[in-house]
């Protein structure tokens, strides 16, 4: 059964004026997209910058209001939930931001952000909400010892453990990942990633994952929604996409993806023709 | 690969960081920086000292006339000299200090009613709500200030009070554009965005999310404003529609000195010289917060 | 080895010794960002300075471009020499010579790289009135043809335009075409494609290969990604908390890393086809702040194959590490790391 449904999404985002006071146009950013999510699925949604994916991805929690469409969240119909109704949905379906050194208020420290949703959707008592921050903050790796820390004293990738974390405390069926490890390190990228993927299989979770690369949806997703200019070009399971991408859009994108193996002077891509044990030509060249 | 045994990653966070301090002392140790903040700021605590302890420190009652005693110059007796009435200066400038500090926190704090709470709203809610108080500050900004001000204390009647509540109205403006334009700025950072997607409502989001960060610039235009309403009160003061006598204020002080200058030129000079000081003090104390407040931002480096 | 590679061996364009850059610390004194960094580019080639942030590999290129002042920081010690020439003493009037003709360098952002008051023609022909001494004409005809050579669609329709007509990969072609206007021996590309998209990014490493090959500049490539590097860059640099720790030939650092950070950060790039559901590899902790570097070898916490005892004690030197490579390891001899597979 589906978790979440989306049919005949479009939006298209007022434009000012000109100098002459006519009212400019801009092209629709989402038009015509649907989509269906499976619990503990996750689908990735691609494309590059202005193809409408972070549009998408805030409609379905209603951060923007789509112009028309169709969206069920577990059998409720999200776009007709009013203000009241659309916040209790809200413990259900969380967000996780691309740049954690903005997503987090500068001043909160980590255990008021990660207690922050509780006090706003139950009764628990501080003691309670702390000790559910501090059982969060263990799970997703970073440690008690920052629960008086401020944002400001965490590195990128803790950040964004911390975002996580906050995510996680009403325990959501869906989590939107809006390009959740973009700003982060080569090297910190690959823990989030491997910790979103283990808390997927743990708690059930479905994702939608929003990415402009995709050398990491090929990790994370099931299922791949290719989008350019507002529109869905290519729809499918990842592997397929990988292995034989139908539109020539999606085609393009893979082949664009940098490939870490050197070229020589002549611009080939060299093959390492000896895959040789290298300790011992090292331990000669030391001598 | 597989011989290798990774460590777990919390294991291996950084270590303690040594700069790492709460934002709230980082924002203190920045101000205290600056030797012209401290002296500042140590003048100011001393004043409040000086006007909370007046009845006991002053070695005269500021209002007991001695006529035989009138337009003393400073000197034995009378450290400051004494005024047309024969009153001691020296205690009517103590007492005077409580009157203006507390006239000025008067003003700051109906400016910061009228203006904060409007202008975080406006910025936030944005649409017709914005338009319509935007409007209405931009009227009452562009009131000449001194006309406005006669006219609000001649509606309610001389005093204080009165006069203070009309310079805290036209203060308001200069709050409301600061909270409107700050909160503008916040609100399109992702953690507002981040905690309407937690489902905090918007009265949550405004006075938790917005309001703690829009506060340094308030601090600033509060500092500001308490030297401005300083002067504000002694030139209101001085046209006799501040304080009344018997009781002094730095501007009363000043309209007697200047109605005796002939006779007495030194009574000029003690008011004079505590308006200036008091305003210069608060400027520089501003200035110091506002410095501080940026340094320890780019201190603490990322969020940039 | 061809002939071009020797000569660019007899003397290198660019050669930074010992280099130390500080910037003042939070608490006062001075904090070391980048300590005794050394590397060497010839003329022509391409060389990429790898990290993550917080490395010290802007500053480092920063450093070449004698902009360390402007950012606050100071060259507290070693030597940056350009063709011979020592920078770290240069006067600022002789910097503002030898950048234009001499260095160029292209900026992350390229958006806000470029003023939105001047169309695109006007800043382009501004440096080369400035550097060349063209006329006006000659400026105009000259910033066309860079336009051209950038392969800008147009170029003569296009000269006056203003920034914000163009797109992002647009914009950084724009940069390109005014830092190569003056004919400029050095060009530095300080993440250059990192804010754009992968099909324009491809672009612009395949122009950024184009233009090395007909104009012979030599490519200082400053990134963070080791997959893009390798579209561009016959040598690497890596470096790690402010200090040089593997650096070699592409082939070398790329086949038989010599560093353990090396090899855990090509291990981390995720490499399309080889399929879903795997576990990326990862390096735990993350890179420590300025002026938190740890005892001995500064990546030693976040390392598999620390020994106790002695990593943490010992400062490793740059050692050989390979036919041609240099790593910061104290175990390089006795660990065996991997590298990139053919897939």
């Amino acid at each position: 059964m589906s978790l979440l449904e989306v049919s005949g999404v479009s939006k298209t985002f007022k434009a000012g004026r000109d100098l002459l006071g006519r009212r400019t146009r801009r092209p629709p950013a989402v038009q015509d997209v649907g989509f269906t999510l499976a619990k503990g699925e996750c689908l990735a949604v691609v494309g590059e910058s202005g193809a409408g994916k972070s549009t998408l991805g805030r409609i379905v929690l209603r951060l923007i209001d789509p112009d028309g469409g169709r969206i069920t969240f577990d059998g409720v119909d999200v776009l007709a939930a009013r203000p009241r109704e659309m916040r209790r949905l809200r413990r259900r379906m969380q967000m996780i931001f691309q740049d954690p050194y903005s997503s987090l208020d500068p001043r909160m420290s980590v255990a008021e952000a990660v207690a922050e949703p509780l006090l706003v959707h139950t009764d628990l008592d501080r003691a309670a909400r702390a000790r559910r921050g501090a059982e969060l903050l263990d799970r997703v790796g970073i440690g008690r010892r920052y629960l008086g820390r401020y944002p400001a004293e965490l590195s990128g990738g803790q950040l964004q453990r911390v975002a996580i974390a906050r995510a996680l405390t009403l325990n959501p069926s869906l989590i939107v990942c809006d390009e959740p490890v973009a700003a982060l390190d080569v090297s910190v990228r690959a823990q989030v990633l491997n910790l979103l993927r283990d808390l997927q299989e743990e708690l059930g979770l479905s994702y939608l994952f929003v990415s402009h690369d995709l050398a990491l949806v090929e990790v994370v997703a099931d299922r791949v929604l290719v989008m350019a200019a507002g529109r869905v070009v290519e729809q499918g399971d990842v592997r397929q996409i990988f292995r034989s991408p139908a539109h020539e859009y999606t085609q393009r994108l893979l082949s664009a993806i940098p490939v870490p193996m050197p070229r020589d002077s002549t611009g080939r891509r060299m093959a390492e023709g000896r895959p040789e044990p290298s300790a011992r030509s090292r331990e000669e060249a030391a001598q | 690969m597989k011989n290798v045994t990774t460590p777990p990653d919390d294991l291996l966070d950084a270590p303690g960081d040594p700069y790492a301090e709460s934002a709230g002392t980082g924002i203190l140790r920045g101000i205290l920086r600056r030797r012209s903040t401290i002296v500042a700021g140590g003048f100011l605590a001393l004043l409040v000292l000086v006007a909370v302890l007046a009845p006991v420190i002053a070695p005269y009652d500021p209002n007991v006339q001695n006529v035989l005693q009138r337009l003393r110059p400073p000197g034995s007796g009378h450290l400051l000299g004494t005024d047309d009435y024969g009153r001691d200066v020296l205690s009517r400038l103590i007492h005077s200090a409580r009157v203006s500090l507390q006239a000025a926190a008067q003003a700051v704090a109906v400016a910061l009613v009228i203006g904060l709470s409007p202008g975080v709203a406006a910025g936030f809610r944005g649409g017709w709500l914005d338009a319509a108080l935007t409007r209405i500050m931009d009227a009452l900004m562009s009131a000449p200030s001194l006309v406005l001000a006669i006219t609000i204390v001649a509606v309610l009647g001389p005093g204080v009070t009165n006069a203070m509540l009309a310079v805290g109205v036209i203060m308001a403006p200069r709050f409301f554009r600061v909270s409107r334009a700050t909160t503008m700025d916040v609100r399109h950072e992702t953690y507002i965005e981040a905690s309407i997607a937690l489902g905090c409502g918007n009265l949550r989001t405004a006075v938790r999310h917005i309001l703690p960060n829009v506060m340094p610039p308030i601090v600033l235009v509060t500092s500001v404003s308490l030297g401005a309403a300083v002067a504000a009160e002694a030139s209101l003061s001085f046209l006799g529609l501040g304080v009344r006598p018997p009781a002094a204020s730095w501007g009363s002080m000043l309209s007697t000195a200047s109605s005796n200058m002939g006779l007495a030129p030194y009574l000029v000079w003690p008011p004079g010289v505590m308006i200036f000081l008091t305003v210069l003090a608060f400027t520089y104390l501003g200035d110091g917060v506002r410095k501080g407040m940026l340094r320890s931002r780019s201190a603490s480096g990322k969020g940039e | 080895m061809t002939a071009r590679q020797q000569e660019a061996d007899a003397r290198p364009l660019l050669e930074i010794r010992d280099l130390t850059v500080e910037f003042p610390a939070p608490v006062g004194g001075w904090t070391p960002v980048v300590q005794r960094v050394s590397f060497t580019l010839g003329q022509g080639e391409s060389v990429a300075l790898v990290g993550e942030s917080g490395s010290g590999k802007t500053v480092t290129s920063l450093a070449v471009m004698g902009l360390t002042g402007v950012t606050g920081g100071r060259v507290a010690a070693g030597s940056v020499s350009f063709d011979g020439r020592e920078l770290t003493s240069l006067p600022e009037r002789e910097w503002r010579a030898l950048r234009g003709p001499g260095m160029g360098m292209i900026f992350q952002q390229p958006i806000r790289s470029l003023n939105p008051a001047y169309t695109v023609g006007d800043q382009i022909a501004e440096s080369v009135r400035r550097h060349l001494g063209l006329n006006r004409r000659a400026a105009r005809a000259r910033a066309i043809e860079m336009l051209d050579l950038v392969q800008i669609p147009r170029a003569a329709e296009r000269v006056d335009d203003y920034p914000h007509a163009f797109s992002g990969g647009m914009c950084q072609r724009v940069m390109i075409a005014m830092v190569m206007a003056c004919n400029p021996r050095l060009l530095i590309a300080d993440e250059p494609t990192t804010a754009l998209d992968v099909t324009v990014q491809e672009r612009i490493l395949r122009l950024l290969r184009d233009l090395q090959e007909q104009t012979g500049v030599s490519l200082l490539f400053v990134s963070h990604d080791l997959a893009v590097v390798a579209e561009l860059c016959q040598k690497v640099t890596v470096m790690y908390a402010g200090e040089v720790v593997e650096q070699g030939t592409a082939a070398d650092v790329f086949f038989r890393p010599g560093h353990p950070y090396t090899s855990g950060l090509l291990a981390a790039i995720p490499k399309p086809g080889l399929g879903t559901g795997r576990r990326l590899a990862t390096i735990p902790g993350s890179i420590p702040a300025p002026g938190l570097w740890p005892e001995g070898c500064r990546f030693h916490l976040r390392c598999p194959h620390r020994e106790p005892g002695r990593c943490d004690s010992v400062r490793p030197d740059l050692v050989p590490a390979g036919p041609s490579a240099q790593a910061r390891c104290l175990r390089v001899s006795e660990i065996d790391l991997q590298g990139v597979t053919v897939a």
